[in-house]
């Protein structure tokens, strides 16, 4: 018999890097890399900052659920490509100043997608399957807006490979539904519809001759994502790599399975005794995770459900900041994020904006301790 | 004897189903048995997540104990009183509740034990 | 008013007028008189009703669907898009994935669950929706204006569009899915075209009803009319021709003022009515319950900004 070689991703406790290492193995100038997360929560910011210290230009951002991450990158001038579904900070700036800002002066070139749409290329790449099937984004500019396309980045080049690795040859298609619509709800069941919608015009629909030239029901093909690496934020990860997610999963499970490869930020590493014990809470197998870092508040000034909140006065007087001159805030974003993290986490909570009790550093990491009943600090102090 | 029983052949009566018996207990108590065997099923499950930690945290606390004579700032005293009284928040009402569950079991273990000597003769 | 489900720990919506008053007196805010944004929420929240699905996007809708819970429609459910349904909304979220929004919700998943699970499947009545531009049928524009296409592949010379906004994120998904879409939008006349030059979400009936270009014969097979909630009026869309009417008028509003403000020649709708002075009781709960911090409700809009001076 052969001699068993151990494949990258069983090496087991090898897996455990420290931040830097992390980074300096899996992300390259123009790597596509997928931020996980949702806007203010469970945002591997630790990562990002990495990132920003080690420089790392040209990236190709390709993510859904809010652009804190791709705003810092973009204020620090790291991003070329974006692949996505929204730019803005929710609540707190409706379009993120910096991203905004290079994609208006050219420095960033985008494509969009909705987020269902690029939820199911998600769910696609984690199954390995070639694409999956969507019903929205009928009738908009989506169907006929295609950056990449028009970049010449889609296809194979003269030797057969693919122009770019990460872009899929077609941003999308549109076939007709082999079932006729079957499947789709409001249905005809007898007795009811097992469904809340009132509106049901499939008809209509197989009367439109729309995309295709032909009579039927229509269903958008959307490809998977492929990235090369995928970054996650987890509560806990055990030594070997199975990670558990408390509260909210956003896209991450999907992305992370979907990438070649998954580096992982927790908040503490255990055993992985400890989360077999539930097996069927846990959410990323431990195959695809290819480096942990931990990093205790490594996801300030984002939330992280049941460990602590976001800073709210950070990212009111960001948006001020953001707004600046953009060197300014290259200058100011390439300041913040300090020479290691831990610098950075015992000096810069609470450091340059104005708080309401004044504090810094770990102390300030601590008032925004979250309870563990509701998952946030309720109370939180959120002045505009 | 039940051993040698299983592993005979399966006989055709053994196939035969019963007719109607009437039950030895009422239903009510059947309910109850499984109401409060259900329930301490679910705190087992819950409680096997939280074994491994839970283990640990007197250890962690330990080292903690430790390092406290060495802190050199009030409000790092601070932090440290906020989050054990947090803990022991939660801590004394998981104490409260299991030892109160503690006592109904034990009530529960001396009740059988009377019933049986009771039911004997 | 309907109170909060009796199951739940506390009655939400009771709020004691001395604290009210104190509340008021520290703001510098009239216990009584509305402000835009308070009549942009409670007009919201007014459109919905009890036992429907109410799946709310980012932005206006955050604090728009935690006033329809604690007001018009306390048994609906809600659905934001990170993953949560059902949740009971104590503090205003200002994500739809924020630990805020997940507060004892039925449960908590992901992105594609949530869109496949609830919308997909057929339960959105509400599909509530902030926008940057709006058009003569409801198509919102939260894309770009000045182009789409960012500098490579661009033939104009130009670096990029002119004004990049947030993009679809789910507004787009909610807007095809959903039987009635329910936008809150601020009023200008440029943010009101006539057509939209980017579509990114459908949210009435797209084109003319009834022609090639209506929502049904582009392959959305949901969906039967939109409602606008802007600061001026309440615009909803005609049911024989898909176009945006103006159906409710709030109080001391000049209709003159809202003709100016959109791109094309508004009609008034059949049943058209004027709206309601919010009461004293929906004030406060929009003060007190939902958002005591002021985060949505102390935004002003420029027509504010211009008042005020």
């Amino acid at each position: 018999m052969a001699e068993a070689t151990i494949p990258t991703f069983m090496r087991g406790k090898e897996k455990i890097m420290s931040l830097s290492d992390a980074v300096k193995t899996f992300i390259k100038p123009g790597t596509c890399i997928c931020p996980g997360g949702f806007s203010y929560t469970k945002k591997p910011f630790a990562l990002a900052r990495e990132v920003i210290r080690q420089d790392i230009k040209d990236l190709f951002v390709t993510m859904n659920g809010g652009a804190s991450i791709c705003e810092f990158w973009a204020a620090a001038g790291l991003v070329k490509l974006l692949d996505t579904t929204y730019i803005g900070l929710e609540g707190i700036q409706p379009v993120a100043y910096s991203v905004r800002r290079s994609i208006q002066d050219g420095t960033i070139d985008v494509e969009d997608y909705s987020n269902y749409g690029y939820g199911l290329r998600t769910v696609a790449g984690r199954y390995g399957w070639p694409f999956a099937p969507l019903m929205s984004e009928f009738g908009t500019s989506f169907m006929d807006h295609d950056t990449f396309g028009k970049m010449g980045l889609r296809g194979k080049k003269a030797d057969g490979s693919w122009i770019h690795p990460s872009i899929a040859p077609a941003r999308a298609a549109v076939i007709e539904d082999p079932f006729d619509g079957w499947g789709l709800r409001p249905h005809a069941f007898e007795g009811g519809d097992g469904t809340s919608n009132k509106t049901n015009f499939l008809e209509q629909v197989r009367e439109s001759t729309a995309y295709t030239g032909n009579k039927g029901v229509k269903v958008i093909l959307v490809p998977p994502i492929l990235p090369e690496v995928t970054i996650v934020l987890a509560q806990r990860v055990g030594e070997l790599g199975t990670t558990r997610i408390e509260g909210i999963l956003g896209p991450d499970a999907e992305q992370a399975i979907s990438a070649k490869n998954c580096i992982v930020q927790t908040e503490k590493v255990v055993t992985e005794e400890e989360l077999r014990a539930q097996p069927y809470s846990n959410n990323i197998a431990m195959q695809y995770v290819d480096a942990i870092v931990e990093v205790p508040y490594g996801g300030f000034p984002g939330q992280v459900p049941y460990y602590y909140d976001y800073d709210w006065d950070f990212w009111r007087s960001y948006t001020q900041i953001n707004r600046k001159d953009k060197a300014e805030v290259n200058a100011y974003i390439k300041d913040w994020v300090m020479e290691d993290e831990w610098t950075f986490l015992s000096t810069r909570p609470g450091d340059g904006y104005p708080t309401i009790t004044g504090t810094s550093g770990l102390e300030r990491l601590f008032e925004l301790r979250a309870d563990a009943i509701y998952g946030y600090k309720p109370g939180l102090a959120r002045p505009l | 004897m039940e051993r040698k029983r299983m592993r005979a052949r399966i006989t055709e009566e053994d196939l035969r189903l019963s007719e109607h018996v009437e039950p030895k207990e009422a239903m009510e108590t059947w309910q109850k048995i499984i109401a409060a065997a259900w329930d301490m099923t679910i705190v087992a499950v819950a409680y096997n997540d939280m074994r491994v930690p839970l283990r640990r945290v007197p250890e962690t606390l330990e080292t903690l104990g430790k390092e406290v004579p060495t802190v050199k700032e009030e409000k790092t005293l601070d932090i440290i009183e906020e989050e054990i009284k947090t803990g022991i928040r939660h801590f004394s009402d998981i104490v409260e509740k299991a030892q109160a569950s503690k006592e109904e079991m034990e009530r529960i273990l001396r009740s059988t034990w009377n019933q049986r000597v009771k039911i004997k003769t | 008013m309907a109170v909060i489900r009796a199951t739940d720990p506390k009655d939400w919506t009771h709020v004691d007028d001395t604290e009210y008053e104190a509340y008021c007196k520290e703001r510098g805010i009239d216990p009584e008189k509305y402000t835009t944004m308070e009549l942009l929420c409670i007009a919201a929240a007014r459109q919905t009703y009890d036992y429907s699905f109410i799946f709310a996007g980012t932005g206006l809708p955050m604090i728009g669907c935690m006033m329809a819970q604690h007001t018009y429609a306390p048994n609906a459910l809600i659905i934001m898009e990170a993953g949560i349904l059902d949740p009971k909304l104590i503090e205003v979220p200002i994500s739809v994935s924020e630990a805020r929004g997940g507060y004892m919700c039925s449960t908590l998943s992901n992105m594609a669950d949530t869109f496949g699970t609830f919308a997909q499947r057929g339960f959105c009545t509400f599909g509530m929706l902030g926008g940057a531009e709006c058009d003569k049928y409801g198509n919102l524009n939260s894309t770009a204006m000045g182009g789409y296409y960012s500098k490579s592949a661009r033939d104009d010379g130009k670096t990029g569009p002119t004004v990049r906004f947030a993009g679809s994120g789910g507004a787009n998904n909610i807007a095809s899915y959903a039987d009635v879409g329910l936008a809150m939008m601020v009023q200008e006349k440029r943010r009101f075209p006539e057509v939209n030059e980017y579509i990114t979400s459908v949210t009435g009936s797209r084109g003319p009803l009834g022609t090639e270009e209506d929502r049904y014969h582009k392959g959305l097979f949901r969906g039967a009319g939109t409602t606008i909630v802007s600061d001026l009026c309440i615009f909803r869309s005609s049911p024989e021709t898909g176009e945006l009417e103006m159906a409710e008028i709030y109080p001391g509003v000049d209709e003159q003022l809202v003709r100016e403000n959109v791109s094309w020649e508004l009609k008034t709708a059949k049943d058209f009515q004027p709206f309601t002075t919010p009461t004293h009781e929906e004030i406060k709960i929009a003060r007190m319950v939902c958002d005591p911090n002021r985060i949505y409700l102390g935004r002003k809009t420029k027509r504010d900004l211009a008042a005020e001076k």
